[in-house]
């Protein structure tokens, strides 16, 4: 592996409100890697992830973000798909009368766009759909229906799974997408990163439990307590994580 | 035309049209004189205001000069289907299909020839109560069409009634559209109102449509007159037993629309659904009120309105449901559902139940609500740009009723003029 950052984050302080979530974050990602950030509820994960996706509805208060060099935080949540950054959302938003494979078509085009390509052919994209949605193993029905409109917790997790194997994203961001899954669906999560796993992409892996990182051995574990990474190790921290809980960092994080 | 009409210029007026058959237009001006414009003291006109038009005192439109672009746009209405196309109300020669199966000939022409199928169809739809701008249509009766379906007759070719408007100084017309299906029979009529420029009118119409037993009419009316225009309409639908009546109104263009929908169940056993789509911007008003009488047992209603208002547009949607003592066994469902754009357009909606007999189902709603921004950042997240992904979500919420169009051609025409109306729209909130 060669130690090009993908994602250079420092000293990063975000809230929400007036509350502070996050308090000091530094967390450098290198192309090929896959980072697992663990943590306990209210610790921030999802707020990092949302973060670094553009959301709106977080204000940075301090510190930076790069970007493969660019700073990220100057760009809008678009411009940060386009340039490669990807998150698989932990509620996936359902859309009434837009069809998935129109959405998933009309998403690639604005990719493709960005970088100087031309509109994806209909024929060539039904193509490229159909192999996707075989590999997370999803009904073709599923392409003519409304974005997640009546999929169970599975199906539409399943779903964000394949808008990252069409857009192939150089950063993919994972918030939770692990939990409600059944083993199957886990499976395929973990196939959908670990396709992804090679030395032009990175994965950051937002997840609560342990169980996801059988399927999708990280090669960096932080454990994120009040807002700031308590502890990085190796995928023998999440085992240990598994073991204990969080009960050793609530304490410090209260004293 | 205030309401202390001047009677004898009316009159005089209507002299100049062919007979009518039982002075009907004498007796109808009459009617009119005697309760003169709605007027906002009524609770059915609460929120639309005609005085504008009641004070103008409008002459009747002339004929216009044809020219090929008008032609054009006139036979592009129809497609490849069967029709007639008038401009001010007067007939224009535009080459069609014919509509196999139906007689179609012009209000004109019927009450030259055949003046009985005219009284036919209005004697068939006085159970229905409209209000007093049909009796001003009816002492004007003159342009518009006349469809007959005879019994046991499918009519594959959908009929498109065009009436495009175009006047050198402001002016009325009043359209009469009088369709008769009989038992066993199918149609699809499309009425389309074009504004040919941003000239100033008023069209007046109604359209009385009588279903014979087991009888089904597709009724789809298009209205995308001149932003200048005040448009008025009223569809009243007398319904045989197990017919089926789909109504869908688009309503995009005029400054003033106002659409009034009703259906009569007569007999037991029919189906009416009545959907409709507004789209409003700047200083636009348009005002759907629907009727469903379930004077029969055994009948059910639907509807789904949706509207998207931005500007300082104003919409009104009343959806009322009457069932009677007899109407036993009624299944009514109503919903309204809006789409506000900015924060200066407004929406009045108000569903009107009014249940006398004891076992029915009836349900009815009414949502008014902005985008959801979670869907505009999921949108964004997946590269979509932030006008593009109000567009997307704007359209699809419009193309529920849309897709409901089953004319074949019709639909793409619609949802491409549907397209460039949101463009237009969602551009100019984005310039504020």
């Amino acid at each position: 592996m060669t130690n090009t950052p993908i994602l250079e984050i420092e000293d990063l302080h975000a809230k929400v409100g007036d509350t502070p979530i996050l308090r000091g974050i530094d967390l450098t990602i290198n192309a090929g890697e896959v980072h697992a950030i663990m943590g306990p509820n209210g610790s921030g994960k999802s707020t990092l992830a949302n973060v670094l996706a553009g959301r709106e509805d977080y204000t940075v208060t301090g510190g930076s973000v790069r970007y493969r060099g660019k700073d990220l935080l100057d760009l809008s949540p678009e411009e940060r798909a386009r340039e490669g950054v990807f998150l698989a959302f932990q509620y996936p938003v359902e859309i009434p009368g837009v069809s998935n494979s129109y959405f998933l078509r009309t998403a690639l085009n604005a990719v493709r766009e960005h970088r100087g390509e031309d509109p994806i052919d209909a024929m060539d994209f039904l193509k490229l759909l159909k192999e996707k949605m075989k590999f997370v193993e999803m009904d073709p029905k599923f392409q003519n229906r409304a974005v997640n409109e009546g999929f169970s917790g599975g199906e539409k997790k399943r779903n964000e799974i394949l808008q990252m194997a069409i857009l192939e994203p150089t950063l993919a961001i994972l918030d939770e997408t692990d939990s409600g899954l059944d083993i199957d669906a886990l499976r395929i999560v973990a196939e959908g990163v670990n396709a992804l796993r090679t030395e032009d992409h990175a994965v950051l892996c937002v997840t609560h439990y342990q169980r996801l990182l059988n399927y999708l051995v990280p090669d960096h574990v932080h454990v994120l307590v009040d807002g700031r990474i308590a502890r990085s190790g190796d995928k023998g921290l999440a085992l240990e994580l598994e073991e204990k809980g969080y009960a050793e960092f609530d304490r410090a994080a209260s004293a | 035309m205030s309401s202390q009409m001047d009677h004898q210029a009316a009159q005089q007026a209507s002299a100049a049209l062919p007979p009518a058959p039982d002075n009907l237009r004498e007796q109808a001006l009459q009617e009119f004189a005697s309760a003169g414009f709605p007027t906002t003291s009524l609770e059915d006109w609460k929120y639309t205001n005609l005085r504008e038009i009641a004070d103008a005192n409008l002459p009747l439109a002339e004929d216009a000069a044809i020219d090929g672009a008008t032609r054009e746009r006139l036979a592009e209405a129809i497609g490849d289907g069967a029709g007639l196309a008038f401009v001010n109300g007067h007939s224009v020669e535009i080459a069609a299909k014919s509509a196999d199966g139906a007689r179609l000939a012009t209000v004109a022409h019927c009450l030259e020839h055949e003046p009985e199928r005219i009284a036919a169809a209005l004697r068939a739809t006085g159970v229905i109560e409209r209000s007093s701008l049909v009796a001003l249509n009816s002492a004007f009766l003159g342009a518009g069409a006349v469809i007959d379906v005879p019994d046991d007759t499918v009519v594959e070719t959908p009929i498109h009634l065009v009436y495009a408007a175009r006047v050198s100084a402001a002016a009325a017309s009043h359209v009469r559209n009088l369709i008769t299906v009989g038992r066993n029979s199918r149609v699809t009529v499309v009425e389309h109102y074009l504004g040919l420029d941003d000239s100033r009118y008023w069209t007046n119409t109604a359209t009385d449509a009588v279903l014979g037993d087991g009888a089904r009419l597709s009724h789809c009316k298009i209205q995308c007159e001149s932003g200048q225009a005040h448009h008025t309409a009223d569809i009243s639908v007398v319904q045989g037993a197990d017919s089926q009546l789909h109504s869908l109104s688009i309503a995009l263009g005029s400054r003033l629309c106002r659409n009034d929908i009703r259906s009569f169940f007569s007999a037991p056993g029919g189906h009416c659904s009545l959907d409709g789509l507004y789209m409003v911007d700047g200083q636009q008003h348009v005002d759907h009120h629907t009727s469903v009488d379930h004077a029969a047992p055994h009948c059910s209603s639907t509807e789904l309105y949706k509207g998207i208002l931005g500007g300082s547009a104003t919409g009104v949607f009343n959806g009322k449901v009457l069932v009677r003592n007899q109407g036993q066994q009624t299944d009514a469902h109503q919903l309204n559902k809006n789409l506000l754009l900015s924060d200066a357009a407004t929406i009045n909606t108000k569903p009107q139940l009014e249940i006398f007999a004891d076992d029915v189902k009836c349900s009815h709603g009414a949502t008014t609500g902005r985008l959801d921004e979670d869907a505009i950042f999921f949108l964004r997240a997946r590269a979509i740009d932030e006008p593009a992904a109000r567009r997307l979500l704007t359209r699809a919420f419009a193309n529920e009723i849309v897709g409901r169009i089953d004319v074949a051609g019709l639909r793409e025409r619609v949802e491409e003029t549907v397209d460039a109306r949101l463009a237009a729209m969602i551009g100019s909130e984005e310039n504020k």
